[in-house]
């Protein structure tokens, strides 16, 4: 069901010649209105995928981020307030070559001026609106939180109608909703309202996300565009693309072997920028290496616990999806094209555990920041 | 398939010492990254380490990681496998996908590239010599393509360098593995490695028996190709890489027994240079020439093995380079070490051309005796000891033994530059006869570096050399540069001083031809007074005579040691070693020329006068102190100077006289070492109407007397605990005194030191209703005699009134104002209160408990209330309106710890010290107290100024001043932060002084009339551990709770030398006290011993 309250469609004309196989980003800016707390929708041109983000503003919960059109909640506003959005896309010509595009879509919020009027006339007291009030809107997949939605009639009466009213979600299979609790399902965002009598509530965004050993995963980006560079899309910035750490949190099961491993994908990151400056960048991955050893190998000999199996191989069964491209490739093996040559000694042991770049006891206890 | 196998015999239970030390490097090809290289190399170590860790010591392995340049372009071009498959499976299928393109075509490609690999190895090549010329052993695994790279670097080794070199080729492509023939080599090659496709590739040696055993068929040939299949998965090649490295240990070992006994000894001189393919020579005046030790001609090594070989004497080391082989290519680093007992000098090289390689007389190494030592056996009280006593030992020991010590100094021999040594100056070289003419031959610079040793050296080449003319002179211009070690202290200076001037040396062929000299301050003297003979016109023989003759006049003693003084001691002369040889000082006369050449400032009238101006130098004599009338003290000499002198001294001198040739002698007999032991006496010298002044010191020699002692009194109390100090004698002289005896009727029960110090025995007993004092004789011995005995009288006191115990352990006293009832902070047991209307019998009559631990009390003007500090549970307000029955009124609760309390002069506030915070507690209503303010400070005691704007604080070792002026906002206004502990604090009515007691510091007097600057007044250690402390109403003295030392009573009239007065010995360790209101007794509290009652009167 689609969802049924003031709702601002915006379609973004790009009037962009694309040619060849250019990587140049051409961005183009547009300047839109909403009025608050109606569900606005931002679109650009058809292409083969987008990303859209928000750059500055207030905060806002970006519906289908990585869809054509993309959507939020116009927030609360008592004047005019600027929302300012970028969208990357991914266009392939008929050559087969492909363009990454960006346009910045800058959205004013005018504040609400006019109450919403009361279309339903059948009753003596007809109810005249729903608001919907949600306790959490910031949900991790298999968790509740309580839904209110309170009726306010004609005569300014108002009653709570949470168990009558009708659900409306914009991906109802993102989450369930069972009497006043709502259950997220999958992590994506949101935007769900109360319907009764023809009256909608309010829209609220819902932003739901994976959270394994306390740490909390960056949506799945899209893939045109996280492998259309080196480094991907790494929208929590912590030094590990989206599509890895998502995978290494979901292959690996203890938070010690989940944290060695983005240990070798955040080093990854930093190698591939600059192959050429690899003696400076290995220390990196040589840390990683000692880091991994100790807990595969060593942690007994130093009262600690081995949680690396033998046989793991962190670094090489990452690496397919780490190097998923032929300039990932390219710039792993000028990498290693740049240490050809060299003697690496190795390490003393007792330095081993220190070569790791987080803190085992915070990972314990779920705290990965 | 199989061309050879090699059968390794090893036991692997033998133990195997490891004498040289083992580099073991894994060497990988284009096929693995370096991410692989390096975990295979960890996991290789843990493997082995842990298996044989006496095999393997701590050296961490090391990657040799190699990939071929312009490989990408191969698969690139060779194969659109990687696009169909997708390039996330490159790295770990690429060999897959490589053996599925691996035609003929691929294969010698593979091949080709993999010998031509474009890729500079000379790191790794340096790497492997470098190991090998420290006398260390390389073993390589070489996997795959890295066995082309290995092989490679053991072709560029030295046939010497070759038998420290050990490989094992794992799934080797390349035709050989290096060093197999010798024994130093071997294969690890699987059969169904489809390596062994490789065009003459090396027969495999291992047939594959497990292939079909983990999962694997032979259609996943590459799977057999990788290390870690080698390493992990296949038992037979699992064991050739496990124990190649344990098998060439015991080879290289076995055959190479000399490796194992590098000589070490108490003097090691050791050359070592990189390049193989250099030959140098070592020549050493000192120690025996070792034996090449690998048959690298890379080191040459002298020793001497025992200490005790050792003969003082000036050794030459000198360093030659005798020829070349191959090719070898600059610059050549070599490096001369000298270890000496405790020390080590380097000499590292960088030289650029070959024909400077002969560096000739490097160095020096003089070894002076610098103490006989006697071993002396001394009892410790556990046994007997023996120590080294340098010098002028003690009387009281007896030598049973010498031991010689030496002194050992390195000197630089090289041809050097400088001031301290002028880095990276310019150099030029002119014939003397083209100075003025500015014609210069050659031109190079000095070296830089920052070894006092080998910085600021120049070399020659030969091309320079030969074009000298026999016996002429030339000069030597040293332009600029820095000097880093301006102060000659041998160190070198955190910032380099730059020069801005020349220093300049006239050196004749001879020298440089086959000599090395120095450039410095000394031959720049002699060029300043020499240049005006450098013309078309130079005479050689007048110039050598002129610059032998100024060697003379600036020289008093022979540098180069050919026992003459003459010029080649200039060129010879180094400021770190031979300032004292100078006739002049160098600080007064020749500092201020260097620092004019650094500003680049003419110095000839300096050099002029350093030459020729007449000097009379400070001297010392000495005379004994019984002299008699025109004893002859010494006698004064003024060099340079040809014509009359005349010396005088002071006109109001009264001791000493001197003759007009320069005697000094003693005008009367008053000298007296216990009185004056030196005199400083001013000097003028008249040469030719020129007067030159001097001051001469006159040390008086001490003359053994007898001792002499003085009378003394001494106070104790009856029961005076055990070994407790008493007092001192007065010592009027000490001449040497062995020992001070006690005689009399009771001497047995007290102790004496030679120092005067005397104290009770362990068993003394005293009892002042039995014996009320002791009158002694005390006489002190040196090597002279006895000396007369004086009266030492020991009066016992009983000044202890009155004592009771409490339940619990005393730490705090108040009084009530009449001074009948003392209220006692009394640990666990809370609030005691004491009626103490007879001093002799105090009686406890009433008490109450306090949840924590009571530690101070102070009472309500009103005396109604008690205010209790007690620590967790913080202030409890106890009500003692009736003394029987104290009852708790109110608490409460501080941040901290409660340690000590401190009422406001109109009862309403109390300022409490809990460790963290001063806290400042409305208590006008008792039952509600609250508090108003505090401030964040460590603090444990508090006393307030006397108008009550300023509490004064001590935290831990910290004095705080505070103003508390507005009790809602405390701000810190000074602070002493060098205490010890600082315990108990008093001030001053004019509050200019705090009086601390500060635990073991004992008393400290605090100046805080500048608030700005607080500084110590006066201090004085007590015996004990100063806890508090009480100042008397006049502020003549301060009473001290020192612990378990009792009380001290320290006279404050002079505070800047306070002195403890009297002591009082008590039971238990004291907490707090206490004047009464008249000053005539003093109320103790004493931990577990509870109260005493100590009359002070007279005191």
């Amino acid at each position: 069901m689609k969802l049924q309250t003031s709702i601002t469609t915006i379609l973004i004309s790009l009037l962009l010649i694309f040619s060849g196989c250019s990587k140049d980003t051409q961005e183009k800016e547009q300047t839109l209105h909403a009025i608050s707390n109606e569900v606005v929708i931002v679109s650009t041109e058809e292409a083969d995928s987008y990303s859209w983000s928000q750059v500055s503003g207030i905060k806002v919960i970006l519906i289908d981020s990585d869809k054509q059109s993309m959507s939020f909640i116009a927030p609360d506003v008592s004047e005019d307030t600027e929302l300012m959005f970028e969208v990357k896309y991914v266009i392939t010509t008929i050559m087969n070559d492909s363009s990454i595009k960006t346009e910045k879509v800058k959205v004013i919020v005018h504040p609400l001026e006019v109450p919403s009027d009361n279309n339903d006339t059948t009753s003596s007291n007809p109810l005249k609106s729903i608001q919907l009030t949600i306790s959490n809107t910031s949900l991790s997949i298999d968790t509740n939180t309580s839904l209110n939605a309170i009726a306010t009639y004609e005569d300014n009466t108002s009653k709570d109608i949470t168990d009558e009213v009708e659900w409306i979600s914009s991906d109802s299979n993102a989450t369930q909703i069972s009497k006043r609790q709502l259950k997220a399902k999958q992590d994506k965002n949101i935007i769900l309202q109360a319907k009764l009598n023809n009256i909608t509530s309010n829209s609220v965004a819902l932003e739901i996300y994976k959270n394994i050993n306390g740490h909390r995963l960056p949506p799945e980006p899209n893939k045109a565009l996280n492998d259309s560079t080196l480094l991907g899309i790494d929208l929590n910035d912590n030094g590990v693309r989206d599509d890895v750490e998502r995978w290494i949190f979901e292959e690996y099961k203890e938070p010690i072997v989940q944290a060695v491993a983005m240990q070798n994908a955040r080093a990854f990151g930093i190698i591939l920028v600059e192959p050429s400056r690899a003696r400076e960048t290995d220390k990196l991955m040589e840390a990683q290496t000692d880091c991994s050893a100790y807990y595969q190998l060593l942690a007994e000999d130093y009262n600690d616990t081995i949680v690396i199996p033998r046989g793991t191989n962190l670094y090489k069964e990452s690496r397919p999806l780490i190097l998923n491209t032929r300039e990932r490739n390219r710039a792993y093996y000028e990498y290693n094209q740049a240490l050809s040559g060299g003697i690496y000694p190795g390490r003393p042991w007792d330095t081993f555990k220190d070569s790791c770049d987080f803190n085992e006891t915070k990972i314990l206890q779920g705290d990965w920041e | 398939m199989k061309k050879s196998l090699l059968v390794f015999l090893l036991s692997i239970f033998s133990v195997i010492s490891l004498q040289a030390k083992a580099d073991i490097y894994l060497a990988t090809g284009v096929l693995t990254g370096k991410k692989d290289t390096d975990a295979a190399r960890v996991q290789l170590e843990i493997a082995l380490r842990k298996s044989s860790p006496e095999i393997y010591g701590s050296e961490p392995f090391k990657s040799a990681y190699n990939t071929t340049s312009g490989f990408w372009d191969f698969i690139e071009a060779g194969s659109q496998l990687f696009a169909q498959n997708g390039w996330s499976m490159y790295w770990n299928s690429f060999i897959d996908l490589t053996n599925r393109a691996l035609t003929q075509h691929y294969r010698n490609y593979f091949e080709n590239v993999s010998k031509n690999h474009g890729i500079d190895l000379s790191l790794q090549k340096e790497n492997y010599k470098a190991s090998i010329n420290a006398g260390n052993q390389v073993i390589v695994i070489a996997h795959s393509q890295g066995n082309y790279f290995t092989n490679e670097a053991y072709d560029s080794l030295s046939e010497c360098q070759k038998k420290s070199f050990y490989m094992l080729g794992v799934a080797n492509p390349a035709s050989e593995v290096s060093g197999m023939d010798e024994g130093r080599g071997a294969l690890a090659t699987l059969d169904n490695d489809p390596i062994t496709y490789v065009p003459s590739s090396m027969s495999p040696n291992v047939i594959n028996d497990e292939r079909f055993i983990i999962g694997g068929t032979d259609l996943e040939l590459m799977k057999f190709h990788e290390f870690n299949y080698y390493r992990t998965q296949n038992s037979v090649t699992k064991s050739k890489i496990d124990t190649f490295a344990e098998y060439a240990i015991q080879h290289f070992n076995g055959s190479n027994p000399d490796v194992s006994a590098p000589i070490h000894g108490a003097v090691d001189i050791k050359l070592s240079w990189a390049s193989p393919d250099i030959l140098m020579e070592l020549s050493s005046e000192l120690g025996t020439k070792a034996d090449a030790t690998t048959g690298c001609s890379t080191l040459e090594h002298y020793y001497v093995e025992n200490k005790e070989d050792i003969v003082p004497g000036i050794y030459a080391v000198d360093v030659s380079h005798i020829g070349t082989m191959g090719d070898p290519k600059p610059p050549y680093n070599v490096s001369l070490n000298i270890h000496t007992p405790g020390a080590v000098s380097v000499f590292d090289f960088n030289i650029t051309s070959l024909d400077m390689l002969n560096l000739g007389h490097v160095a020096d190494i003089n070894i002076t005796e610098e103490k006989i030592a006697e071993i002396t056996a001394v009892n410790t009280g556990v046994g007997y000891t023996t120590i080294k006593c340098y010098g002028v030992c003690g009387n009281s020991t007896t030598p049973s033994g010498t031991y010689k010590d030496y002194l050992y100094s390195i000197q630089s021999k090289l041809k050097q530059a400088m001031l301290g040594p002028l880095s990276e100056a310019g150099i030029t070289l002119t014939q003397a006869e083209d100075f003025e003419n500015s014609l210069s031959f050659y031109e190079s610079s000095t070296s830089g570096g920052s070894s006092i040793l080998t910085s600021g050296v120049f070399y020659f080449t030969q091309d320079a050399l030969s074009i000298l003319e026999d016996d002429s002179f030339y000069v030597l211009s040293v332009n600029g540069g820095n000097d880093i070690d301006a102060n000659d202290d041998g160190v070198v200076d955190a910032t380099s001083t730059p020069n801005l001037g020349s220093i300049h040396g006239v050196v004749d062929e001879k020298t440089l031809q086959n000599e090395n000299f120095k450039v410095n301050i000394l031959t720049e003297v002699a060029f300043q007074l020499t240049k005006e003979l450098m013309t078309d016109e130079l005479n050689a023989t007048i110039l050598q005579e002129k610059l032998d003759d100024i060697a003379t006049r600036l020289l008093k003693e022979d540098v180069n040691y050919d026992t003459k003084i003459d010029y080649k001691d200039i060129l010879a002369w180094q400021p770190i070693h031979d300032k004292a040889k100078l006739l002049k000082p160098y600080d007064e006369f020749y500092e201020p020329v260097v620092q004019k050449i650094y500003k680049d400032e003419d110095i000839y009238e300096e050099a002029y006068d350093l030459a020729y101006k007449p000097h009379l130098k400070i001297t010392m004599f000495n005379v004994d102190e019984n002299a008699t009338i025109d004893t002859n003290i010494g006698k004064l000499e003024l060099s340079l100077v040809n014509g009359k002198v005349s010396y005088s001294l002071d006109e109001d001198n009264d001791l000493f006289d001197i003759t007009v040739d320069g005697n000094i002698s003693l005008k009367r007999e008053a000298l007296n070492y216990e009185g004056v032991t030196s005199y400083t006496v001013s000097i003028d010298a008249e040469v030719d109407g020129e007067h030159y002044s001097t001051e001469v010191r006159i040390l008086v020699n001490n003359i053994l007397e007898l001792p002499v002692l003085k009378e003394v009194d001494i106070s104790i109390n009856e029961n005076i605990a055990p070994l407790s100090k008493i007092g001192k004698i007065p010592i009027l002289s000490s001449d040497g005194i062995g020992e001070i005896v006690l005689e009399g009727e009771g001497s047995e029960l007290f102790n004496i030191d030679k120092y005067g110090t005397m104290s009770v025995v362990q068993n003394a007993s005293f009892d002042y209703n039995i014996k009320k004092g002791y009158s002694l004789k005390a006489y002190a011995v040196n090597q002279l005699g006895e000396s007369a005995k004086v009266s030492i009288n020991i009066l016992l006191i009983n000044r202890i009134l009155g004592v009771i115990d409490t339940s619990g352990s005393a730490y705090g006293v108040s009084l009530s104002s009449d001074g009948m009832t003392a209220f006692i902070a009394d640990g666990k047991s809370g609030l005691q209160i004491v009626d103490i209307s007879n001093p002799e019998t105090p009686v406890i009559i009433g008490s109450v408990d306090t949840p924590d631990f009571a530690i101070k009390v102070v009472l309500s003007l009103n005396e109604e209330i008690a205010f209790v500090a007690d620590q967790f549970s913080g202030l409890q307000i106890i009500d003692i309106s009736d003394t029987k029955n104290p009852f708790i009124l109110s608490s409460i609760y501080t941040k901290g710890l409660a340690l000590d309390l401190v009422l406001s002069l109109d009862g309403t506030k109390l300022f409490l010290a809990n460790v963290s915070n001063l806290e400042i507690i409305d208590v006008s209503s008792p039952l509600t107290p609250f508090t108003i303010g505090s401030v964040s400070t460590e603090v444990r005691r508090v006393c307030l100024s006397s108008d009550e704007t300023k509490a004064f604080t001590l935290g831990f070792g910290e004095l705080h001043i505070i103003d508390i002026s507005n009790p809602i906002a405390l701000v810190e206004i000074a602070s002493f932060d060098n205490l010890d502990s600082g315990n108990g604090v008093a001030i001053s009515k004019d509050e200019t002084k705090i009086f601390i007691a500060d635990g073991s510091a004992g008393l400290q007097i605090i100046d805080i009339s500048n608030l700005n600057s607080l500084t110590v007044a006066g201090t004085i250690d007590t015996p004990g551990y100063a806890r508090k402390i009480v100042l008397s109403r006049d502020e003549s003295k301060v009473f001290i709770a020192d612990g378990k030392s009792g009380v001290q009573v320290i006279d404050i009239i002079n505070p800047v030398f306070p002195v403890i007065i009297y002591s009082v010995d008590l039971l238990g360790d004291v907490n707090d006290i206490i004047l009464s209101k008249d000053e005539t007794k003093l109320y103790v509290v004493d931990g577990d011993a509870g109260l005493q009652i100590i009359d002070i009167t007279g005191l």
